[in-house]
């Protein structure tokens, strides 16, 4: 199965995507034509290429009123490509890129294609946007296309437009401009016990050596001309609410959990024999159930020796942050790298209930395992059938594979 | 990616290593940036998007605004085609990967510059979090840069890092349980540093860098082993009570392991 992946690239200009099935427009014109071709491709949808490319012409008008328009029609063994009004759309078959543009409409099959892309100057590819479905403001887009056989390499569109030299992009890192950056604020100091105050974290250099007068100018002339700058591109095209920054577990999001307390104090899973912390046998403790903050519960770690702590639910996936469990703000999503390609976009959940933790697939395409020792074989899971983890077990995702380890509860 | 003679303005004389996700190569700097000296080091890394790139230049302009002597100097950072690159200064001392060049007590003021260093991230309230021998660096007069922050990241963010393998036998296993990096987690780091490059030793021993699961769970279930045996008594006792399970026991400030170690040196800083 061939899969398409459309990206909408931000910037100066105006245009829209439209996506419906494997039918894609990019459109920068105005006025009711314009909105007549919209609709008709949102309209289409899922029909054949040639019964699509058919209708230009003919159903749709695709005269000058319409403006430029790019028309691609993502086939499994090719793209059907239609431009009109000029625009330099770029389509990469086997390592040449073509670039597709002329007068009037101009139109193209191109078999195997690898990718495709329309980048104007100064446009950023939106990495948190792919289009499914609908349409979207956009300056431009690029099409990822990856085929099962012979798995291609997708690197990133050169730029279609200037050929310029490759002009440094430099920050100057000895004179940042502080705007970006949070206001320095020391670590808290752990208190040590009472005889020896800890000694006040006194500032060990002057608070900040204000950056000379004024931030070097960027380093280059062509910083704000035409050359893609790209920091300051990406500082000014990418408005402020629209990159996501990590989500931080607050206060209010700390679970309570009863568990009892060893004979030194450290907080245990009621069902454990010996403490998770010490050691010390748990006949010794009161065997009064507390409540308390829930320490996290173990920790995953995947085969390139990456780890995450299981402080909370989590959701992995190659691009979770949708996934309405991570919106509701009851799960923190945990986007991994498909270097097997076998992932899914919300792939599967490891659930925390009470002191147990849980694997749950989440409809993924290759599927979520879990390894079962005694068969010496990975039971593939059920879709939303949680099963517990016990510490040492393997689990996979796709074909990724990581250890589920924890110091809580010992088999 | 192959090592083109160029990356922007920088002229790349020599590969240098990999390291952290990326390569580093003795380059020739760009006369706009003023230096008075003839080579820095480039690291270049796969680039990304711009998001990623935004990411990169804001941790290092974090790391370089602290401006410390023992941290390693950063120049600039930029992204060319499809990669990403930041200049560095060169040390040309290497690492305390292979600390042979100094003697004993210039082993433990390397390292407790570093944790002067380190310190100083601190106040700016910044974790290092992949403190090892690799990334004490050495200068040509003997004094330590404390390089890369790698993971470094803001300490207020809760997000737990995904280390790379090459550190586990430095990472406080707490962190490994899910425990928050801070001022302890370096602490243990500069100790775990300390020891490997006093005694040729890991305080776990045989840790397997190709079975990092299994790796991960010898940490989780054994406590770190201080080979009293190699190691004179005072810095001995100041490595153990920096690896201690209960981070109270543990120097409160990297600063105040320097101290401690500038006791056991022999000398102060030069």
């Amino acid at each position: 199965m061939t899969a398409h992946v459309v990206i909408p690239h931000h910037g100066a200009g105006t245009g829209r995507l439209v996506r419906q099935g494997r039918t894609v427009l990019f459109t920068t014109g105005e006025g009711p034509a314009t909105a007549a071709l919209v609709g008709w491709c949102r309209f289409v949808g899922d029909r054949s290429a040639a019964e699509v490319l058919a209708d230009l012409g003919r159903a749709v008008d695709t005269g000058p009123s319409v403006g430029p328009f790019v028309l691609l029609v993502l086939d499994d063994d090719a793209v059907e490509v239609a431009v009109s009004g000029g625009l330099p759309l770029a389509v990469r078959a086997g390592g040449s890129v073509e670039v597709v543009a002329g007068d009037g409409l101009v139109r193209r099959r191109v078999a195997a294609a690898d990718g495709v892309w329309l980048v104007p100057d100064g446009s950023v590819a939106d990495p948190l946007l792919e289009l499914e479905r609908g349409v979207v403001a956009a300056a431009g887009f690029e099409v990822r296309i990856s085929r099962p056989a012979p798995a291609a390499a997708w690197a990133s569109p050169p730029a279609v437009a200037a050929v310029s030299a490759p002009t440094p992009d430099v920050v100057s890192l000895t004179a940042p401009d502080d705007e970006d950056l949070p206001p320095v604020e020391p670590l808290p100091v752990v208190a040590a016990p009472a005889p020896e105050p800890a000694p006040a974290p006194e500032p060990a250099l002057a608070p900040e050596p204000a950056p000379a007068p004024e931030p070097a100018p960027a380093p280059e002339p062509a910083a704000a001309a035409v050359a893609a700058a790209v920091p300051d591109a990406v500082a000014s095209a990418v408005p402020g609410g629209s990159i996501v920054e990590p989500i931080e577990p607050t206060e209010d999001e700390q679970v309570h959990v009863q568990g009892l307390r060893c004979s030194r104090d450290h907080f245990n899973d009621p069902r454990v024999r010996y403490c998770a912390v010490c050691g010390i046998a748990m006949h010794q403790a009161s065997f009064i159930l507390e409540e308390e903050v829930r320490p996290p519960l173990g920790v995953l770690t995947f085969s390139d020796g990456s780890h995450r702590s299981l402080a909370r639910t989590i959701v992995l996936g190659r691009d979770p942050v949708d996934d309405p469990a991570v919106l509701r703000g009851e799960a923190t999503a945990v986007p991994l790298v498909d270097v097997t390609n076998t992932l899914s976009r919300v792939h599967a959940e490891i659930r925390l209930v009470g002191w147990d933790v849980l694997i749950v697939d989440r409809g993924s395409t290759n599927g979520t395992y879990v390894w079962d020792e005694a068969r010496r074989a990975w039971d593939r899971l059920g879709v939303d059938q949680p099963r517990a983890l016990l510490p040492g077990t393997h689990v996979a995702f796709g074909r990724q594979a990581a250890t589920f380890e924890s110091p809580l509860r010992q088999r | 990616m192959q090592d083109a003679g160029r990356i922007a303005d920088y002229e790349l004389v020599d590969p240098l290593a990999d390291g952290g996700h990326g390569r580093f190569h003795l380059a020739v700097p760009p006369a706009r940036l003023g230096l008075d000296v003839d080579r820095v080091v480039v690291k270049v890394v796969a680039g990304g998007d711009d998001t990623a790139f935004r990411r990169f230049t804001r941790e290092l302009k974090l790391f370089a605004r602290v401006a410390h002597p023992n941290l390693v100097r950063l120049y600039d950072a930029g992204q060319h085609e499809d990669r990403f690159f930041y200049s560095m200064e060169w040390c040309p001392g290497g690492s305390l990967e292979d600390p042979a060049a100094l003697d004993r007590s210039g082993r433990i003021r390397a390292v407790a510059q570093a944790a002067r260093a380190a310190h100083a991230l601190h106040e700016s309230g910044i974790v290092h979090r992949d403190i090892r021998p690799g990334n004490v660096l050495v200068r040509a007069d003997g004094s330590a840069a404390l390089a890369d922050l790698g993971l470094a990241q803001l300490g207020s963010s809760s997000m737990t890092s995904m280390a790379p393998m090459a550190s586990i036998g430095f990472v406080d296993p707490e962190l490994l349980r899910g425990g928050s990096a801070g001022r302890p987690t370096d602490v243990y780091a500069l100790a775990a540093t300390l020891h490997r490059v006093l005694t040729a030793q890991d305080v776990f021993a045989g840790l397997d860098p190709a079975d990092p699961m299994l790796a991960v769970r010898t940490v989780l279930r054994r406590p770190p082993t201080v080979r009293r045996d190699l190691l004179d008594d005072d810095v001995a006792a100041i490595i153990e009570a920096c690896l201690d399970v209960a981070v109270e026991a543990r120097p409160p400030t990297a600063e105040a392991l320097a101290d401690l170690l500038d006791g056991c040196s022999g000398g102060t800083e030069p």
